[in-house]
């Protein structure tokens, strides 16, 4: 492979650290806190709200003579009651973790060679507008693209509306929610959120097709799903992987990946067939109900049983649940689900299930938005210019339904390595790693090849940083000031304040700062009428009705909401002829199928598995491997694989293997867990490792990552949203090709009940309490 | 009279791990140790019949509690509501209670060679708060309480069958208890029993505690030889007054 990044090169380069800017302190988080005096003067219990994550949970931090002690969830917002997950919890060690970005950093040699002179702010700001600027003079403005994430991308991308740039593009449309958004509103005229308005405490049924909640630890979400189960709810969870859901569940349906839609539309045919839809909503408010009639009558569960490996009888018995227990159906809609490139479909199905069961609205079905009760005052500044060329990635356009406000990453890639249809010549990062993000890492670096000027802002060091012109380091969210969270999606609609909990570390900034800084040297101070972030947020409130000292003070103000509708209340659904689309005109208008059809997907070539990757409850995306409080519970990736195909090809729970995909990608070793809970014919591989910016990083971490492997992609011609888990992978072991000699059949379906348990394999090995120092790898993901 | 217990309830736990994390915070726990745990087992069974199970835990407070009895010099005691503590101003760090722990629960801290271990949060019980772990769960599994009250839901669960993690062999009176559904917790016993306490021996005494004690008195003794020594060459030898 010519072009392929080799990770040899990018090792070599981790191992040449240059001035060693970024290499720091050795001090572990633990002594930074315990070195605070047992009887501190002053005990300070400060809101906030995390970002460990992008669920956003209340905090409350715990800071003892400026030192903070302890992390707790706050009671009083509503996204988490009180709770925090690990990650959370952790946010104590990334604050005082050593790996942060320290200082503004000027790169002092090649691009990607890891030489860097520490730079003062002023020389780093007026280095990246120098560069920034000269790009505009020589290609146009338009040629400066942004790659945003998180709360301190929307000031970057503010800044970039300003400057009149269109190409900005963020993961969590394209490589995420995206399919999902554009399905539901394409069914009921708005998307269903984030977090999505699932009322999972409620729920009588919960069908899981694409969430595996529980190791995705969405926490208001979790809540509601654990009391959900507390509260008798039977889950059905499809998955081709014995999940963490899956181990709550009445049904599991380990399910051939990618038939998804034909399942879907198998229970559709059920359930109109037994008559088992809300008849009143699907006559009130639904267009399109006799032609999804006649198109789902031969998707019978036979048909289905064929394509899915799921049982008719299961089917059945799944649908009849779901009948039974409407509207208390929660058919959760996913939040990953870029997967096939036909993943638009794939929602639109679960929507239309959605809305024939009648669960709109409904008591443990989907819950409603609320109205905003209160309006912010608006910045006295000019309006944004208006783009003089059409943005590069196609969104609104080549995809007509690709999102103009978080655009298409891989597209603005593609892009820059074409220069077509104009230059895109410098790329600034903000908070998104584009190599762990994006599919194809070597496009992402032909990409970076091709830039005048690539700068970075980071807290901590990644893959871009390592090839960045210029490093931006950011305050983490404990230290700063962002915009406020405005959560109307919710059980109790609520508006949460994001406050610094302590003085900043490092000679970092908050992203806020960086980027009004950034505008007035490009010209902009027009738009930045302010000099502190927090004048804004009192400013905007100012005669709102909402206290900026209750704020300051709770952290969060609720106010009341409307989840449900009344009895007999009908729903004007933001559609033009205001009802719900089972068959969608708009799509038939751009000639797409206006009601879903299944479409296969190749199987894997002989000896390959189909590579499905998904989360750790530990770990956000590759946010978080480096964290030591994180990094103890799980280190690496532990690949899962069926235990009688591993047994046949000579593999034992734990061993070693290195991956290589259909294009010849090769990762590193890895280890493999064996177990009877995964599907013969795929692999799961935990995503959020595999950072190669070895020479960064204070300690050793798995340097495996599945984006390694994920060289293909598919994109969704509806959203432009990529489809990921079009790649196999085959498994070698000391350089020997392995492959597997016996079938496994995988169509039975494990409906709950207390059965025999294999109790022999009772020699392995747990990490029980060291006494000394010891690894703490665990077992298991 | 109380007396404190905990349930861990296993239809609920998702095993995310914020509770060991929590823990880690409010404590100080340095980087591997922990105070309570989640080990993660990974799915078995036979198909289509699996069990994805974690075992939760902590020290188990044990009613019978041998590294009560193994601590030397008393730093490891039983107070009247059933919490087991360390007073580590006379902890000496001699890991004897280690050894007697079934349950793995206790490590020498690094940062300051003490023994350290769950104390139910008892600070923060005592000023009418939950536990860190307990607070911080998303999926309400752990249950705190007193199993003296019957009002209590601690005493409810126990009263509905919640099981100790107990063997023929050792059985020393834990008081955390698993409620368990579906047949998940023989796994956890089989996976993780409670093992035999190991109880000081003469030589164990020896070389823990007695030996150390005696190299400080030979270390002492000669460093203060060493002292007289030099105080004498810098000062030269006094006159004997009579």
């Amino acid at each position: 492979m010519a072009n392929k990044i080799s990770r040899r090169s990018f090792l070599k380069i981790g191992g040449t650290v240059g001035t060693g800017a970024a290499v720091g302190l050795s001090a572990s988080p633990s002594k930074v806190k315990a070195a605070v005096k047992r009887n501190p003067q002053n005990i300070e219990r400060i809101p906030s709200v995390c970002e460990q994550c992008f669920w956003r949970c209340g905090i409350i931090a715990t800071v003892e003579d400026g030192v903070l002690k302890y992390i707790e969830g706050n009671p009083l917002n509503p996204n988490n009651r009180g709770r925090i997950c690990a990650r959370g919890n952790a946010g104590v060690a990334l604050l005082y973790e050593t790996d942060r970005l320290k200082n503004p950093m000027i790169r002092d040699g090649e691009r990607g060679s890891g030489k860097w002179k520490e730079v003062s702010w002023e020389q780093a700001l007026d280095y990246t507008a120098e560069k920034l600027l000269a790009v505009t003079k020589k290609y146009g403005v338009e040629a400066n693209a942004l790659f945003s994430h998180a709360s301190s991308g929307e000031h970057f991308n503010n800044l970039y509306n300003y400057l009149g740039s269109p190409n900005q593009a963020a993961p969590s449309f394209a490589q995420c929610r995206g399919s999902q958004e554009v399905g539901f509103e394409l069914t009921f005229g708005e998307n269903i959120g984030s977090p999505e308005r699932v009322d999972l405490a409620n729920a009588k049924v919960i069908t899981l097709i694409g969430s595996h909640l529980g190791e995705n630890v969405h926490t208001g979400q979790l809540l509601d799903f654990t009391e959900g189960i507390a509260k008798g709810a039977q889950v059905i969870t499809v998955d081709p992987r014995y999940s963490t859901a899956a181990s709550k569940s009445k049904w599991w349906l380990p399910i051939k990946p990618g038939t998804d839609t034909a399942l879907l539309l198998a229970w559709t045919n059920e359930i109109i067939k037994q008559k088992g839809y809300d008849e009143k909503f699907v006559r009130d408010n639904t267009v399109g109900f006799s032609e999804l009639t006649d198109h789902v009558k031969d998707f019978t569960p036979e048909w289905a049983e064929k394509i899915t490996e799921i049982p008719a009888n299961i089917i059945r018995e799944t649908a009849k649940a779901m009948i039974d227990a409407k509207p208390a159906v929660v058919i959760h809609p996913g939040r990953h689900v870029a997967w096939y490139g036909n993943d638009v479909q794939r929602e639109r199905a679960i929507s239309i299930l959605v809305a024939i069961l009648g669960t709109w609205g409904q008591k443990g079905g989907y819950f409603l938005k609320s109205a905003f009760p209160y309006s912010y005052n608006a910045l006295n500044i000019p309006d944004a210019p208006v783009p003089k060329r059409q943005r590069v990635d196609g969104a609104g356009y080549k995809y007509p339904f690709g999102s103009v406000e978080e655009g298409l990453t891989q597209e603005l890639v593609k892009a820059t390595i074409s220069q077509k249809p104009y230059p895109i010549k410098s790329w600034l990062t903000v908070a998104q790693n584009v190599f762990n993000s994006i599919p194809n890492q070597a496009d992402t670096k032909k990409a970076i090849d091709n830039l005048d000027f690539f700068g970075v802002v980071e807290v901590r060091p990644t893959e871009p940083t390592w090839y960045a012109d210029v490093v931006l380091p950011e305050d983490i969210y404990l230290e700063r000031y962002d915009s406020l969270f405005t959560v109307t999606g919710w059980h109790k609609p609520y508006v949460a304040l994001r406050q610094p909990v302590v003085k900043r570390v490092y000679n970092t900034r908050p992203g806020w700062w960086i980027a009004k800084e950034l505008g007035n040297r490009l010209g902009l101070s027009a738009f930045y009428p302010y000099n502190d972030f927090e004048d804004v947020l009192k400013y905007q409130l100012k005669g709102s009705g909402i206290s900026y000292t209750k704020l300051q003070k709770d952290g969060v103000v609720t106010f009341p909401g409307k989840q449900y509708l009344n009895p007999g209340e009908s729903y004007a659904f933001n559609t033009p002829d205001k009802k719900v689309h089972l068959y969608s005109k708009e799509l038939k208008d751009l000639s797409f199928d206006p009601i879903p059809k299944y479409e296969p997907v190749n199987d894997p070539p002989k000896g390959y598995f189909r590579l499905l990757y998904g989360r750790m409850p530990v770990h956000t995306q590759g946010d978080t491997e480096s964290n030591p409080w994180l990094n103890t519970l799980i280190s690496e990736p532990h690949l899962w694989i069926n235990e009688t195909i591993a047994r046949s090809m000579g593999l034992e729970n734990g061993q070693e293997v290195n991956l290589e995909n259909q294009d010849g990608m090769k990762t590193d070793k890895l280890k493999i867990m064996t177990t009877p809970g995964m599907r013969p014919d795929a692999v799961f591989f935990p995503h959020g490792f595999g950072g190669n910016d070895k020479g960064l990083l204070n300690f050793s971490r798995a340097r495996v990552s599945d984006n390694i492997l994920i060289t293909k992609y598919n994109v969704d011609p509806i959203s432009g949203s990529t489809g990921l888990r079009v790649n196999f992978v085959r498994l070698i072991k000391d350089g020997k090709i392995l492959s597997p000699t016996v079938e496994v059949s995988f169509t039975g379906v494990n409906a709950k009940k207390n059965s025999g348990i294999r109790q022999e394999e009772q020699n392995r090995t747990f990490n029980i309490q060291p006494k000394k120092k010891a690894s703490a790898i665990r077992e298991g993901c | 009279m109380k007396k404190y217990a905990m349930v861990i309830d296993m239809d609920r736990c998702v095993a995310c791990h914020a509770c060991e994390v929590a823990c880690r915070s409010h404590y100080d726990v340095p980087v591997p140790y922990y105070r309570n745990w989640v080990h993660d087992l990974r799915p078995e069974g036979v198909y289509p019949d699996i069990k994805k199970v974690s075992y939760v835990g902590l020290c188990n407070h044990c009613d019978d509690a041998p590294c009560v009895k193994a601590c030397p010099t008393g730093a490891t005691y039983k107070r009247e509501d059933g919490v087991v503590v360390v007073d580590k101003d006379l902890c000496i760090g001699c890991g004897l209670c280690m050894d007697a722990c079934p349950y793995g629960a206790r490590y020498i801290n690094p940062n300051d060679n003490k023994v350290d271990k769950c104390d139910f949060c008892i600070d923060r019980v005592t000023e009418g708060l939950e536990p860190a772990c307990v607070a911080t769960c998303i999926a309400s599994a752990r249950i705190f309480g007193d199993l003296d009250d019957p009002k209590s839901k601690v005493y409810q669960f126990v009263a509905n069958g919640a099981q100790q993690n107990v063997s023929d062999k050792v059985n020393v009176g834990p008081n955390i208890y698993y409620l368990d559904n579906h047949n998940e917790f023989p796994i956890i016993k089989a996976a993780f029993p409670p093992k035999v306490p190991k109880m000081p021996t003469p030589q164990k005494l020896w070389t823990n505690i007695l030996r150390p004690l005696f190299y400080i008195a030979i270390g002492g003794t000669f460093i203060g030889q060493l002292a007289a020594f030099a105080t004498q060459l810098f000062k030269g030898e006094s006159d004997v007054k009579e």
